[in-house]
């Protein structure tokens, strides 16, 4: 009789264990607490007239969102909406979202708790991929076009059913509406080929025609230390590069990136561009082109003399910024960097040269009676958008409230809190100078009282990258000899950028990544290979005939078509 | 009268067995049940999955309702200019692995098996298989830390007479990091099993050889070798059967751009293409053929090892 209770007993506990591997493991919904909000809203504001221009958008007659036009709380219950954040990096040490003020501050005002979905970092392409598959989209997700993208295109998000076409509830989204009105190529930018739209697009509310926020920078205290001046040409930057190798010692002279090419502000004054460029609105692609084996070649022959980075393939940065442990040990002479970068910002994450100071080096020209190269990396700052779309699912429970909580962003009110810190922080993070407008406390952030570091303090004080992004908030604050920077950079008019804007249309998408992802991989390897002298570059002929019968020039077609449909937009 | 019935046994049905085994023994079949469940759900079932290989896959379609394109993702896949080369790093990097990793574990088993101080054998025994429980990650790290253009490996290799620069990020270099690094930390672990296979052998049939006047090489070539055989066969054949699925997630740590020639095999051309372009029919089907050679290259290997051994798996 014990035998048998024992045995029985046994393979019950066994048979529990087995159970303890199941679990449900689901994205946790918005849930709602109140059935209360499904109603059909129309109570839109008063200052949207319900005429448009001819181009289907209502007119507004604020300007910039400067008057608030969403009535708060945009929720009478307290609902809880999903919002995908894929701002990792960004964190500093904030454990999560919710613990800024700015967005404390938020949530009180409408009533609405935001649950933060960040993915891991380096991992938000495939975070979102899975987005769709798992078949539950969170209400709301920043997304950047470029990087984050439905397999077959913004329309066949619309038309799929996944994402809410904004085009059919601007009545929700006065503050935005009044900001389509006051950009005028706005209308143009934010709409798909076939007129819809796919999210809320990201301002700038910039001070001039847009500062150019990345750019490169070499370390002044190293210039100073070999008595050498910023250089303009390639020969002088070699000449600079030469002395950082041979008197200071630095490992990385100059840092590229992880792929061996730098991100376009090098190479421009070459007359190419890292892909897909345009020339009088026909497109090009870099490597394909002459000029391009003459800046590898350039590079090869640097990385022979050590003047660039010898491990560059191991490294973790791909183009803008290098990897911290390497900046903060002086192991780089020079590299592509942010702008927002260009203050203290490495001391305050504890640079261990305290003479750490970088300024901006304008693009290099093969001679200095060239003209100016016709780029700018403005993916960030074109035509005064910013790369960010921030979508709506369209099966959202709250469809209403979470299109009215984007909207807000777009209001003044609003916006100045994200950018600059809240009301109530006058004078701690942020002071009012003579004529009203706020400017960021430089020493709040750089140097901190509680001690945290510049990223901490951006991520606890207001928003990252809100969307809508005040210039100036990155750049008055700075002193005036480091926000010079900006306009080093800025001098470029960037016509040969393709605007992020352009799509494809479904078919053409599926058509364009059957032969891109494959040659994408393979420009890579080659171009890491000419660098570091692996393959030589006598042989770059027979690589481009590669490229042509894997079907690059289809590719260029392909581009060329979205391109074409985009300025007849 | 004798009676001629004889009594022949015939068997019963199949359906009649299984229920009277069934009662004699359900404790048994309640037994098996979870782990039958088990594969029925999480491997059989997802098979079904195999038909995006033949389809043009949209999410938003699923697996049912997207459109069939018959065999294009194979033919894309066999024409791309990545074909040949996938296929030879694949089979090159298994059949250096199985050239490597399979002898040593043995005969460092066997070597062990000739200590005779116990304490010495079980404290060499400890050492060679703690690196096992190091994780990939981190010996991937140290790889790269050794591997770098300053790094120990570079260095010495470079004292040899290397000039190709960091050696991490070689692709000459790749297979012979990959298969030592592996060799090192799976060494010992492996080499388990073959010491509990040694202590199985019956020792009377040393005593029998040795009065035969065998030396102990004539003992271990053939009471040793042929006693362990059987494992050591069954263990060939498992390995093989994992001959395409090279371990890719060692893999993907360690391969970069520069060395893609030599490390991209088709399990990490399918994560590239499938998990982080999205592509997942494409690589569904590129995957189906990797499990198809796989599959082929185990039934063949028990098939020979059946008719040459009568030692098989199955």
């Amino acid at each position: 009789m014990k035998k048998r209770i024992v045995s029985l007993l046994l393979t019950a506990v066994m048979v529990t264990a087995l159970f303890a591997g199941c679990g449900s493991t689901s994205v946790e919904e918005s849930t709602p607490t109140s059935t209360a909000e499904t109603t059909e809203s129309t109570e839109s504001s008063e200052a949207v007239a319900a005429e448009d221009d001819g181009t289907g958008i209502p007119t507004s007659t604020v300007y910039k969102g400067e008057t608030d036009q969403q009535t708060y709380p945009i929720s009478d219950e307290k609902i809880t909406l999903t919002y995908w954040y894929p701002n990792a990096n960004s964190m500093g040490t904030l454990a999560d979202y919710n613990d800024s003020e700015f967005f404390q501050w938020l949530e009180e005002k409408t009533n609405i708790h935001i649950e933060f979905i960040v993915p891991a970092a380096g991992e938000e392409s495939q975070s979102f991929n899975n987005l769709f598959i798992s078949g539950e989209l969170p209400d709301i997700m920043y997304t950047q076009p470029k990087y984050h993208m439905y397999r077959d295109g913004m329309d066949a998000a619309i038309n799929d059913g996944y994402i809410a076409d904004i085009r059919e509830h601007l009545d929700w989204a006065p503050n935005y509406v009044s900001w389509l009105n006051s950009i005028e190529t706005a209308k143009q930018d934010v709409v798909t080929d076939s007129g819809k739209m796919y999210g809320f697009w990201s301002f700038w509310d910039n001070m001039k025609d847009g500062f150019a926020d990345q750019g490169l920078s070499i370390r002044k205290d190293f210039l100073d230390k070999v008595g050498k001046e910023v250089p303009t040409t390639y020969d002088e930057w070699e000449d600079v590069l030469t002395a950082f190798r041979d008197e200071l010692g630095i490992e990385a002279p100059f840092y590229t990136s992880n792929k061996g090419i730098d991100h376009g502000e090098f190479m421009a004054g070459f007359g190419i561009a890292p892909r897909f460029y345009q020339v009088d609105g026909k497109v090009k692609f870099g490597p394909m082109e002459d000029a391009y084996k003459d800046y590898l070649t350039l590079l090869n022959d640097w990385y022979n003399k050590g003047l660039l980075d010898r491990d560059f393939a191991t490294r973790k940065s791909t183009g803008v910024a290098a990897d911290n442990d390497m900046m903060l040990n002086d192991k780089v002479g020079s590299l592509v960097d942010w702008g927002t970068r260009m203050t203290d910002a490495y001391i305050s994450r504890g640079a261990t040269n305290p003479d750490f100071w970088t300024v901006a080096a304008p693009q290099p020209k093969k001679s200095a009676s060239d003209p100016d190269p016709a780029w700018r990396e403005v993916s960030n700052n074109y035509r005064d958008i910013q790369a960010v779309c921030l979508c709506v699912n369209a099966n959202s429970k709250h469809l209403e409230e979470a299109i009215r909580w984007v909207d807000a962003f777009y209001a003044k009110d609003v916006y100045l809190n994200a950018n600059y810190g809240i009301d109530s922080e006058q004078d701690v993070v942020w002071y009012a100078a003579e004529d009203g407008h706020r400017i960021g406390l430089y020493d709040f952030r750089y140097n901190n009282p509680d001690g945290l570091d510049s990223a901490t303090v951006a991520a606890k004080y207001w928003a990252k990258n809100p969307p809508i992004r005040c210039e100036a908030s990155q750049i008055e604050q700075m002193p005036a000899e480091r926000a010079v920077s900006y306009v080093v950079w800025s001098q470029y008019e960037p016509k040969n950028y393709i605007p992020v804007t352009v799509t494809m249309t479904s078919d053409e998408n599926t058509e364009y990544s059957q032969y891109f992802t494959d040659i994408e991989a393979y420009v890579q390897e080659n171009e890491v290979k000419f660098i570091n002298g692996e393959r030589s570059l006598d042989e770059y002929d027979a690589y481009r005939d590669t490229l042509k019968s894997m079907g690059i020039e289809r590719c260029i077609e392909l581009q060329q078509a979205s391109l074409d449909r985009y300025n007849n937009r | 009268m004798k009676s001629s019935k004889t009594t022949v046994f015939v068997k019963k049905p199949f359906g009649e067995r299984l229920k009277l085994d069934f009662k004699r023994h359900w404790q048994m079949y309640l037994l098996a049940l979870p782990v039958v469940v088990y594969f029925l759900i999480f491997n059989y079932a997802p098979m079904v999955g195999i038909t995006m290989a033949f389809e043009k896959y949209q999410i938003n379609k699923g697996i049912f309702g997207s459109q069939l394109v018959g065999l294009a993702n194979f033919k894309r896949f066999f024409t791309s200019p990545f074909f040949w080369r996938l296929l030879r790093n694949t089979l090159l990097i298994s059949f250096y692995g199985l050239l490597f990793s399979f002898p040593l574990p043995i005969i460092f088993a066997l070597c062990l098996n000739e200590v005779r101080n116990k304490g010495f054998k079980k404290t060499v025994q400890t050492i060679s298989y703690l690196p096992y429980f190091i994780s990939v990650v981190v010996v991937v790290s140290i790889l790269f830390d050794f591997g770098k253009a300053n790094g120990l490996i570079t260095n010495i290799a470079t004292a040899f007479g290397w000039d190709g620069g960091a050696v991490i990020s070689s692709a000459k270099w790749f297979r012979s990091l990959y298969i030592g690094s592996n060799l090192w930390q799976h060494l010992g672990y492996n080499s388990i099993i073959f010491i509990s296979a040694l202590a199985a052998v019956d020792p009377t049939l040393y005593e029998a050889a040795r009065i035969d006047g065998a030396n102990r090489w004539q003992q271990t070539l053939h009471v040793t070798l042929p006693g362990i055989a059987p494992t050591i066969i069954v263990l060939l054949i498992l390995r093989l059967g994992q001959i395409m699925g090279v371990g890719y997630e060692k893999i993907i740590l360690m391969y970069g751009p520069s060395t893609y020639e030599t490390a991209d095999v088709i399990a990490s051309y399918v994560y590239r293409v499938g998990i982080l372009d999205a592509d997942y029919s494409y690589s569904t089907a590129v995957n189906l053929f990797n499990s198809v050679v796989n599959l082929i290259v185990l039934c063949t290997a028990n098939f020979v090892s059946r008719k040459v051994n009568e030692t098989s798996i199955w």
